[in-house]
């Protein structure tokens, strides 16, 4: 216990770059992501797989980081939610969504849900509301209800087929509100 | 110009939160120091010894404090933030345990190290000697006070208090129909999915403090923590950035994490943070709304109330640093929008091992308004009448507005209803759900194999609360107004609607407003966000010092264009006069104004020197 615990290198490709951590292993992939990489969008809400909060992409697929050690993650691509914006910084289908339909209030729960939803729909690209349920049902909000943020997940279908298809109604795209990243 | 109050806009929050951009505590303070609590297993017990020895060999371990090593303010038991005359026996916890744990979660000691799995590693190697304690828990056993949360308080009661308006026992007596009812709603915790976090830095060279913690009342953490480390205001700032939820466990202030990071930063003169994870939370944050109550009423043949007696019981936890908010709420919130003819109302506020119990979420109102709904329905179940009839012949009607309930209210002043047309109200609601037609949808859906049911219930809430809020407005020289108000945000999206208010009242775009809340540093008077009071009293606030702001620029405008300040206007940022958009000058050139320095710093200060001077030499320029 009291001598220094042996550190290990960590290589991930977060957000399509190339980052090392050197950490014991024992660090949570949460912690991480959140304290080593200082990517501090991913939140930590209750540390036993319960809550949703802390759900990045591992190779595509959503898991909870806070249940996975980092060192189980070397060599994986990762998607964090910073990672979701269209490279000019348009926000995403499912980030646009969420800000349409008052997805979010305190935003704490709300990386996870954007995460889990990407994932969703690029396997299930037109959910029925039911499929739209099941797709959030692992992740939880204490502000909004889940109305809303079911309805994002509809809208974000919406607007990934718009996107696919060039314009919608003929509009032009537009940026988001914070320009490009 | 459109009014953007009440107008549907984007949320000027949601960008930076969708992008991960936000800044919670803990995404703060990367070079801090992590703080750790060894927390107390048992419910009630006696601390015989703390043997810290072990865990102070642990590599990374900065500091370990138990109470023995806490300063004389710190020493003593955190403050009673809202006393009151029947709240007798109030008993607030010490920051660590001084020799008694009375809840399971309890802060024994604190570890400082360097990181969260350090701090966790020398807990663990922290030994504790306890003796075990009878414990407390549950009203049952709190009233029959067998055992005692706190051996200097008997029948665990903390207050007792009593209301009465009309001869309540009387009207009883002399009612055709009684009932009686127990009624009970549970415990459960607040589980903002945020717990609770503070990180603190203290600045040597300054002899100042800065802290972020995730509150409800930065100016009420500010005040206590100040309090309690010796330092003046003038030298504590409090920021809360952004916060995952509040719900009322994070009113309660200071927690003894908010004194001990702090204090901790300033002996080791290294930033300190604490992130409360989800099982301290559980154990060690406030929960919520246990209360037992039995009800008699009397009512006559038409299911009017003429007399209304609810005696209750809450769970108060182990300690009461909030006061008696929550029972007080319930006993003066009960009535609803109704009018007994007599009402008593009397509560015992009880101690129990259990973490303490704040207001959260409704903080009381949803259990008086159970009991109330659950006694209505009940009379009319007894009568054979429609739930609505009874509800109907009991209101107060519209023009007996505004009406006084002869109670006392949580803020210490007369409960009076100033306005409110409760016959029209329960009119809509039927037609839009169809009451009248239900037997019908009923009977129908029993067709297809459905079962349907109705209910409905009706409430007023008493919300707003004062005694005050301000605000702050700005306009820069570039244009933009900066706004700060002090109270804080959980989420409500205060940034956007104070936003709406001040760009309506100056004439600006909403994109040129920037709204500031909870940093002590831009406004340091505030009471805090609870009871729905944001928009009423910071909206007001910032309302008026727009205004007051928009007056200036006039004033300004008018001396520097020579022409009066009542044929000018703000459209789109400009003062103009007018109908002749094109003859204005924009606000940032007028903020230059109002404060010149001769230099053209920018373009709208290059702008405002054509106005140096003005008619008259002999007058300074502005």
């Amino acid at each position: 216990m009291n001598n220094a615990e042996q550190a290990h290198e960590v290589r991930l490709t977060i957000n399509g770059a190339a980052r090392t951590a050197i950490v014991p292993a024992r660090r949570l992939l949460s912690d991480c992501i959140r304290h080593d990489l200082r990517l501090t969008g991913t939140h930590v809400g209750c540390e036993h797989g319960v809550c949703g909060a802390c759900t990045v992409l591992l190779d595509g697929v959503p898991v909870r980081s806070c249940l996975l050690l980092a060192v189980s993650a070397d060599g994986a691509e990762i998607t964090t939610v910073e990672g979701l914006a269209e490279p000019d910084g348009t926000l995403s289908p499912v980030q646009q969504a969420f800000a349409e339909c008052h997805g979010l209030q305190c935003g704490f729960c709300t990386p996870g849900f954007l995460t889990t939803i990407t994932a969703g729909l690029r396997a299930v690209p037109q959910p029925t509301d039911e499929q739209a349920r099941e797709m959030v049902g692992g992740n939880l909000c204490r502000c909004t209800g889940y109305q809303n943020i079911v309805a994002a997940v509809h809208r974000a279908a919406e607007l990934r087929r718009e996107r696919a298809t060039g314009q919608a109604d003929g509009a032009p795209r537009r940026p988001g509100p914070g320009g490009a990243a | 110009m459109s009014s953007l109050f009440g107008a549907r806009v984007q949320r000027v929050e949601d960008d930076r939160l969708l992008r991960g951009n936000g800044a919670y505590v803990d995404d703060l303070g990367e070079d801090a120091l992590i703080a750790a609590f060894v927390r107390s297993p048992h419910a009630h017990a006696r601390i015989t010894g703390i043997d810290v020895s072990a865990a102070l060999g642990v590599d990374g371990v900065v500091a370990i404090y138990t109470y023995q090593d806490l300063p004389e303010r710190l020493a003593e038991p955190l403050p009673l933030l809202i006393p009151h005359p029947s709240l007798t026996q109030g008993k607030t916890p010490y920051p660590l345990a001084n020799g008694h744990v009375n809840h399971v979660g309890e802060a024994v000691a604190m570890i400082v190290a360097r990181d969260r799995y350090v701090a966790e590693d020398a807990e663990e190697l922290i030994d504790v000697s306890y003796e075990p304690l009878p414990a407390v828990v549950g009203i049952e056993n709190a009233r029959s006070a067998e055992h005692l949360v706190h051996a200097d308080v008997p029948g665990n009661l903390a207050a007792r208090a009593v209301q009465e308006h009309g001869d309540t026992a009387a009207a009883i007596a002399a009612a055709p129909h009684v009932l009686e009812l127990d009624l009970h709603i549970e415990r459960s915790a607040s589980t903002p999915l945020e717990g609770r976090g503070v990180l603190a830095r203290w600045d040597v060279q300054a002899g100042r403090l800065h802290m972020w913690t995730s509150t409800q009342t930065s100016t009420g953490v500010r005040a206590a923590v100040a309090a309690k480390l010796g330092l003046d205001l003038a030298d504590v700032d409090v920021t809360t950035p952004d916060v995952g939820g509040g719900f009322g466990v994070k009113i309660v202030h200071p927690w003894p994490e908010e004194v001990l990071v702090p204090w901790a930063a300033r002996q080791l003169g290294q930033p300190v943070k604490f992130t409360e994870d989800r099982r301290e939370h559980f154990i060690a944050s406030a929960h919520e709304r246990a209360q037992a109550h039995h009800v008699t009423v009397g009512y006559d043949d038409d299911g009017r109330i003429l007399g209304l007696d609810v005696r209750f019981w809450h769970d108060n936890g182990a300690y009461v640093p909030y006061g008696l908010i929550v029972p007080i709420v319930t006993s003066t919130q009960l009535l609803g929008p109704y009018k007994p003819g007599a009402y008593k109302v009397e509560f015992d506020s009880l101690y129990t091992n259990t973490v303490l119990v704040t207001p959260y979420r409704g903080a009381g109102r949803p259990h008086g308004c159970f009991v109330m709904e659950r006694t209505v329905d009940a009379i009319a179940a007894e009568l054979g009448l429609d739930r609505t009839v009874v509800r109907e012949r009991n209101f107060i009607q519209p023009e007996e507005m505004p009406y006084d309930q002869g109670l006392i209210f949580q803020d210490g002043r007369p409960l009076i209803y100033d306005s409110g047309d409760y016959p029209a109200l329960l009119r809509k609601l039927k037609d839009l759900i169809g009451w009248d037609e239900f037997a019908a949808t009923r009977r129908a859906a029993a067709q297809e194999g459905r079962k349907l049911g109705i209910g409905l219930a009706c409430y007023v809430e008493g919300t707003g609360v004062g005694p005050y809020e301000g605000g702050h407005v700005v306009v820069e020289t570039s244009g933009k107004v900066k706004v700060a108000t002090g109270l804080t945000s959980q989420g409500q999206g205060h940034q956007t609607v104070l936003a709406q208010l001040v760009a309506d009242e100056l004439g600006v775009p909403l994109s040129d407003v920037e709204v500031v809340t909870g940093d002590t540093r831009r406004f340091g008077y505030a009471v805090g966000t609870f009871a729905s009071r944001t928009a009423v009293m910071s909206g007001s606030a910032v309302t008026l010092a727009a205004r007051k702001a928009k007056q200036k620029a006039l004033r300004v405008a008018a001396d520097a264009l020579e022409v009066s300040a009542d044929d000018l206007v703000i459209t789109d940022g400009v003062v103009h006069v007018k109908g002749d958009p094109d003859s204005g000058i924009g606000l940032g050139t007028v903020a230059v104004l109002s404060n010149p320095l001769r230099y053209a710093f920018d373009e709208a200060a290059k702008a405002a020197t054509q106005f140096a001077g003005g008619a008259d030499m002999r007058r300074p320029p502005v």
